[in-house]
């Protein structure tokens, strides 16, 4: 009976509504969101030239931060901190995919709370603004990552890297095809957080500073400023990996990269390399917080729009 | 026929809480066993109608009568606390002119913006573009920024944007009392155009005269619920002698 079949019938029940066959399921949601795909792309390409618009150096100017801690980091390493660690400075490069959780979250939580306006005034699926929010960070770690490729070959990290025992030429490492599980478990996760952020954010308006002060807190707590082999020396290995976003960066630095040769008071700590249970468990993990994320965020959607 | 907007025994509460804006001042309530209060805001109760296709409806009310919560729930803004409602076809809403509009781009990119925000594609906007501009008559401005336009022209760009949606119901709040006369009168033409094409037009206002001459029907809200529902110059009739002083 509707007017025209591409734009079928809306109806909309109360929760305590008796027609249960019309009723909202997440499933339904998710077929909403992606018939709203076009909003999507365009949300983003706002995000994106706002973003850039008055800038001259653009792209660049996204890059210029992560660059700056990575000088920084590796001069530190190389004069003050006691734990000599060959080349650290590629090791370093995981710190964009740290920005990324880092920026994501931030962003996250503003997400809907930003986009006021447009909610309190148009229709469309609200958890499309987290998304286009954390698409429009992808972006940039997708650049990032290119100049991580690039950068490699300039130091003359690959092609050796990229070969088995460094035999070049040579069959592939197969961990480099690691990369591409991690980066999407990563946007998992990240998703996952942005939805429940986004949603808290509404209803108290200090969890963006909240969450900017514990990110702050939470970069000692990813092995980045130290390598990995020394926690591992530690024997706090195996409470450290449970962190999901911990386990996550260290697949992605022994994909990309050999493992490094750490010295400590003249002993060689011996390596760690693809940590495949804690990978595995970061995924589940990173999948059950999307979960709960988007269930969270459905489920309170439209008070949400209320308390705008 | 088909109705084209239904609307059976809706009721919207809103929780108005008397909230803790921070997780500091929520804590402390907490630890204190001082749980957030909600009191309870009736804006609409009990409201029942059907709207056949192409019907132009008007709906009066004072200030604070629970015209635009009604208008939001047609949108779909917010869910109804009891009841249902159903809504046939593409619908646009102009709740307020250029909503979506983002000051920092240029009249062109927000034409593009509003409408994927109106449920349009790309493609759909670039070949509707030069009508859309013709309509808001500000071609030499549409390179410019939206945050160097004036009011009225932002109206413009937004009440054209919205018509060239080519929707099956238009929700109307408000927005024809701004922008000068020539082009009110040429948003009139829009919407008797949209009467001919057999468009739904849900149109909430303060100004009679306008409601008076588009309006099919009219419906009063007064006090959250429905008092009159009829022919609009009956209905608007009795408006007005309820608002007269009675001496």
């Amino acid at each position: 009976m509707s007017l025209s079949a591409s734009h079928p019938v809306q109806a909309f029940d109360s929760p305590t509504s008796q027609s249960s066959s019309e009723r909202e399921t997440a499933m339904s949601s998710l077929a909403e969101i992606w018939r709203f795909r076009p909003l999507i792309l365009e949300l983003v390409r706002r995000d994106l030239k706002l973003r850039y618009k008055n800038s001259i150096g653009g792209i660049a100017w996204s890059l210029l931060n992560p660059l700056m801690q990575i000088a920084v980091i590796t001069v530190l390493m190389k004069f003050i901190l006691p734990t000599p660690v060959k080349d650290y400075s590629a090791y370093l490069f995981i710190l964009f995919l740290w920005n990324f959780f880092q920026v994501s979250l931030a962003d996250g939580c503003v997400a809907i709370v930003n986009n006021a306006t447009l909610v309190r005034k148009v229709y469309f699926p609200r958890a499309i603004l987290p998304l286009a929010t954390l698409l429009g960070n992808l972006f940039h770690f997708a650049i990032a990552f290119a100049f991580t490729i690039l950068y490699f070959f300039v130091l003359g990290t690959y092609p050796s890297h990229l070969f088995v025992n460094g035999v070049y030429p040579g069959p592939l490492r197969p961990e480099i095809f690691l990369v591409l599980p991690v980066i999407f478990f990563m946007i998992v996760l990240c998703l996952g957080f942005s939805l429940i952020l986004a949603y808290l954010n509404v209803f108290y308006e200090d969890v963006r500073f909240i969450v900017t002060a514990l990110l702050q807190l939470f970069f000692y707590a990813v092995p980045i400023l130290y390598p990995i082999e020394q926690v591992k020396a530690k024997g706090v290995y195996d409470i450290y990996m449970l962190n999901p976003v911990a386990a996550l960066l260290v697949t992605y630095q022994r994909a990309l990269l050999l493992p490094p040769t750490v010295t400590q008071k003249g002993v060689q700590l011996p390596a760690v390399g693809v940590p495949w249970g804690y990978f595995s468990l970061a995924c589940v993990v990173s999948t059950c917080v999307l979960g709960v994320g988007f269930l969270l965020f459905e489920h309170y959607k439209w008070e949400m729009v209320e308390r705008l | 026929m088909t109705n084209s907007i239904e609307v059976e025994n809706v009721s919207k509460t809103f929780r108005v809480m008397h909230r803790e804006a921070s997780v500091k001042a929520a804590a402390f309530k907490w630890l204190r066993f001082q749980f957030a209060r909600a009191e309870e805001f009736v804006a609409l109760h009990d409201i029942s109608f059907t709207v056949p296709r192409g019907q132009t409806v008007g709906v009066i009310g004072s200030n604070g009568s629970g015209k635009s919560t009604l208008l939001a729930l047609l949108a779909r803004i917010y869910r109804p606390t009891t009841g249902h409602i159903t809504v046939r076809g593409r619908v646009a809403t102009l709740l307020e002119l250029g909503a979506g509009f983002h000051p920092e781009f240029t009249g062109i990119e927000n034409v593009f913006l509003n409408g994927v925000i109106l449920g349009l594609d790309r493609a759909e906007i670039e070949r509707r573009l030069p009508a859309i501009i013709d309509f808001a008559e500000i071609g030499e401005f549409m390179d410019t920024k939206v945050k160097h336009f004036s009011s009225g022209m932002i109206t413009r760009l937004g009440f054209s944007v919205a018509v060239h949606v080519e929707p099956d119901v238009l929700l109307v709040d408000e927005v024809l009392a701004v922008g000068d006369v020539q082009f009110q009168e040429k948003c009139y033409a829009k919407i008797e155009e949209f009467k001919q094409r057999g468009v739904t037009i849900f149109f909430v206002s303060h100004d009679m005269r306008a409601i008076a001459r588009v309006s099919d029907r009219v419906l009063w809200l007064d006090n959250h619920a429905l008092r009159a529902d009829g022919p609009a110059a009956k209905v608007i009739e009795e408006y007005d002698s309820s608002h007269q002083p009675d001496h």
